[in-house]
């Protein structure tokens, strides 16, 4: 059990973790396994190259809490809010989700709200992209994470851009704490679906 | 026939076209968004050329350059002017003005007016001619060796119309028709069946960037063309498959940051070890470290990013791991072949805000203090001295030769570096073929001058194994903004003797200045130690300037490895992904004549780099020279390690464009 726990850290991001035909990681995962790990687990899916890891706490810059990969994939997000990728490819550089985050707190908020992001393009310059985003839904859900259920709020954000339409979804608990989100990425790693094994 | 519009910018081109005794592969760059330049490879068999001598076969070597005046608005055609063939021997020289509108999404139609060649079919008398009578009538083509600009002929004699319309029926497929005045005058009777001057066209895009068309030509032939095309602006793997960096680690709290550290004895050595191995895992070297209570100051060698600006932030990132609270000062010295190329100041509490900040790049590119470097630390225990050495596979190709215009050979290459103390390099790199041609090139020098490069083909046949380079090369810094360079030894496979050069560079400046000084001999053929009798002094005065917007130029005067004395002007589009395609040509006493062939030394380079092919990180890059044909006059000694290329990137224009990857 112990090696099973060890394996979940240091677990590949690409390809999908354990097995090249891209299995269903969590098919692989029980709760009794998950019983094992001290410390706070991730499971990440990144839908836009068909792949999946678990990743550990590596650090935390003030608000900001990195989470990576065995094979080095890095997941940065505020308050669970995404803000920057590395090692996708194709990554989020940086984001302004202030405006996210005040919505998700429930503060007040006029109905639309702006968010902003950065990759890089072909020559590696910075492009900066800017949504127009709204609160389209919340709705409680009951979850399940590898066998535990967890009472839910999902929340959908829809944001948009010239071109582009995107819907970011958010599934909190009654105390704030998120389970589980499926967040866009950029055009070419699509959207990440995280789920939280470990809290 | 031509059409108005171009390609996206910066798109390269390549298309293989074939009919009847016809071949041509065409290579195009689309230099700017409004002007692109092509280099056209055509055999054509059975052709006729000037008065009734038949002529079995012509390999063809021509450019052509095509600039849009206009591009295409709601009322208004894209308007373009082109020239064609306009140096080498000629026979597709052609002048044209286009103009072509988008009628609907589908339909798009063009109309011109062409000259020369294109001015043949109806032909009438030269509307240009209003403006001069010396229009009317087109000078004979003088046939020369190929190279002269004949400036005079351009846009005289006889104009004609030509068109066409182009239908995109569906996403995939398109349907051209054209109206061609172009009666191919050397190859329409002997070389294929010219009955009238309509083609007819299908052209279906297989996946992205690759296009197959086949067409029906002159009422007598089938033709099939090949289209691959590609945007240097745009990855494969977009931009890059990098690893996660090291993440920041922000000081606990400002009040504890505690100054007594340096009185453990053990501090300074445990801060370098941990930083030592935070660079390695991250594929950086630390060169030499200096640390007192408020600044540390670290040299680092960068052999795995391309951007050194990506390099500096990852070291950076490592520092605030293991640097005491008490350092708020980061300088961050680039080192190359033992030179500290510029120093980057950081401060702490910068990249501890920044790491996630929205603009963090540009926000930390204008905090950064990036200067000439104001001292030199002893480099680490250990570093020196140092060997390295690589087993990797090469590829030389030999293109254009009459008898076989694509030849190459495939083999391993041992390269081996010895470095006994910073800035001193003895370095080797042996050569041995596995598989390839380049043995079959036969053909005899016809030069007049002395034969500098014109038999290269027998340095290609007899030298398996080959000695490429045997060398011990000496770097260092002259002055402020002064760097040095002293090479000795075989320094590249057909020449030996000694390569001096001093660079004025400084950090901050687009403008570099250089002199480079060369004694060298001819290399035996079988290039292991033995020389033959030619020797020569050789050396240029060089001046590199980078425009800022992405095109470099340079400009080397001086004297040529055959005597001669001439300049070479290049002029280089730089991407900042790494990419380079450039162009150049060198003009010296030596004549036209007396040069033969192609009148003159010129050609394309390209740099690719490797990175940009797999995704992965790595400063590896391919990088070749074209030239249609390489004769003796204009040619310059190649040597490793040039001092401008050397250090471009560590200063400030280089990481100024490649800062975007400094938070990579």
């Amino acid at each position: 059990m112990r090696s099973a726990a060890a394996f979940l850290l240091t677990c590949m991001l690409l390809p999908a973790c354990g097995n090249p035909q891209a299995v269903d990681l969590r098919s692989q995962l029980t709760p009794a396994q998950l019983e094992q790990v001290q410390q706070p687990l991730l499971l990440a899916e990144i839908e836009g190259i068909n792949a999946m890891s678990t990743l550990i706490v590596k650090a935390r810059n003030g608000e900001a809490v990195t989470w990576e990969s065995g094979d080095r994939v890095s997941l940065t997000f505020r308050d669970g809010v995404l803000i920057g990728t590395r090692g996708l490819g194709d990554d989020l550089m940086s984001a302004d989700v202030d405006n996210t985050l005040r919505m998700l707190a429930g503060r007040p908020m006029p109905e639309f709200y702006t968010r902003f992001q950065s990759r890089l393009d072909g020559e590696f310059q910075t492009a900066f992209r800017s949504f127009q985003c709204r609160r389209i839904a919340a709705t409680p859900e009951s979850i399940t994470i590898v066998g535990r259920v967890h009472q839910t709020v999902r929340t959908d954000e829809r944001c948009v851009s010239p071109g582009l339409e995107v819907t970011n979804s958010y599934w909190r608990d009654a105390t704030g704490f998120q389970w589980k989100s499926r967040q866009w990425i950029s055009e070419n790693a699509g959207y990440l679906l995280s789920e939280r094994l470990v809290r | 026939m031509p059409t108005a519009h171009g390609r996206p910018d910066a798109e390269l081109g390549f298309t293989t076209s074939y009919f009847r005794n016809q071949l041509r592969n065409t290579l195009t760059f689309q230099v700017t968004p409004r002007l692109s330049g092509s280099f056209r490879y055509s055999n054509i068999y059975d052709l006729t050329l000037g008065s009734g001598s038949k002529s079995e076969f012509l390999f063809d070597r021509s450019f052509s350059l095509h600039y849009q005046l206009a591009t295409e608005t709601n009322f208004r055609p894209a308007i373009a002017i082109g020239l064609n063939d306009f140096l080498g021997t000629g026979i597709y020289r052609s002048e044209y003005v286009v103009a072509s509108k988008t009628l609907t999404p589908r339909l798009r139609v063009t109309g011109g007016l062409g000259w020369g060649r294109l001015g043949r079919v109806e032909g009438f008398r030269n509307p240009l001619a209003v403006f001069s009578d010396g229009l009317a009538t087109r000078d004979a083509r003088e046939g020369n060796q190929g190279g002269e600009i004949e400036i005079k002929n351009i846009f005289q004699g006889d104009a004609a119309f030509f068109g066409g319309v182009e239908y995109q029926a569906t996403d995939k497929l398109r349907l051209t028709a054209e109206y061609s005045s172009d009666d191919y005058p050397f190859e329409g009777e002997t070389s294929f069946d010219y009955r009238i001057p309509f083609n007819f066209g299908l052209n279906y895009q297989l996946r992205r960037g690759i296009d197959l068309s086949t067409h029906y030509l002159y009422g007598s032939e089938l033709g099939v063309q090949l289209t691959f095309s590609f945007n240097p602006k745009e990855p494969p793997f977009f931009s890059g498959l990098d690893k996660a960096p090291p993440p920041v680690v922000r000081r606990a709290d400002v009040s504890a940051r505690d100054l007594g550290w340096p009185s453990q004895p053990s501090a300074r050595a445990n801060v370098q070890a941990r930083l030592a191995n935070a660079l390695d895992t991250t594929g950086l070297k630390l060169h030499a470290l200096s640390l007192d209570e408020r600044t540390a100051r670290v040299e680092i060698e960068n052999r795995t990013y391309l951007a050194q600006a990506q390099a500096i932030g990852r070291t950076a990132r490592a520092m605030t791991a293991v640097m005491p609270a008490s350092v708020e000062t980061f300088v961050i010295v680039p080192v190359v072949n033992g030179i500290a190329g510029s120093q980057v100041t950081l401060r702490r509490s910068d990249i501890e805000a920044l790491e996630w900040d929205l603009d963090g790049s540009w926000k930390s590119y204008v905090r950064a203090d990036i200067a000439a470097p104001d001292e030199r630390l002893q480099p680490r225990p250990g570093i020196y001295p140092r060997f390295t050495h690589d087993i990797r596979p090469y590829l030389q190709p030999s293109l254009f030769d009459p008898d076989q215009p694509v030849r190459a050979d495939a083999g391993a290459e041992l390269f081996a570096r010895y470095e006994p103390a910073p800035g001193l390099i003895l370095q080797g790199v042996v050569r041995k073929k596995v598989i390839g041609n380049l043995d079959e090139a036969t053909r005899e020098s016809d030069s007049v001058l002395p034969r500098v490069r014109s038999e290269s083909n027998i340095y290609d046949r007899e030298g398996d194994p080959a000695l490429k380079e045997l060398t011990a090369a000496k770097f260092f810094r002259a002055g402020p903004d002064l760097y040095g360079r002293l090479s000795l030894g075989y320094l590249e496979s057909q020449y030996g003797g000694i390569s001096t050069e001093l660079l004025w560079k400084p950090v901050e400046r687009n403008l570099a200045l250089g002199v480079e000084i060369n004694y060298v001999k001819q290399r035996e053929f079988e290039q292991l130690f033995g020389f033959r009798d030619y020797e020569v002094a050789t050396g240029h005065a060089s001046a590199y300037y980078d425009f800022g917007n992405g095109f470099t130029g340079q400009i080397d005067a001086g004297r040529y490895l055959a005597g001669d004395w001439g300049a070479t002007f290049s002029l280089d589009r730089k991407f900042a992904n790494g990419w380079k395609v450039g162009a150049f040509a060198t003009f010296t006493d030596v004549s036209f004549d007396d040069f033969g062939e192609g009148s003159f030394d010129k050609g394309f380079r390209f740099v690719i780099p490797l990175g940009w092919i797999s995704g992965d990180v790595t400063r590896d890059e391919f990088a070749t020279t074209i030239r249609p044909i390489t004769r003796d006059g204009g040619a310059r000694v190649s040597v490793s390690n040039r001092l401008y290329n050397m250090l471009e990137d560590t200063h400030e224009p280089g990481l100024r464009s490649g800062w975007g990857r400094f938070w990579r």
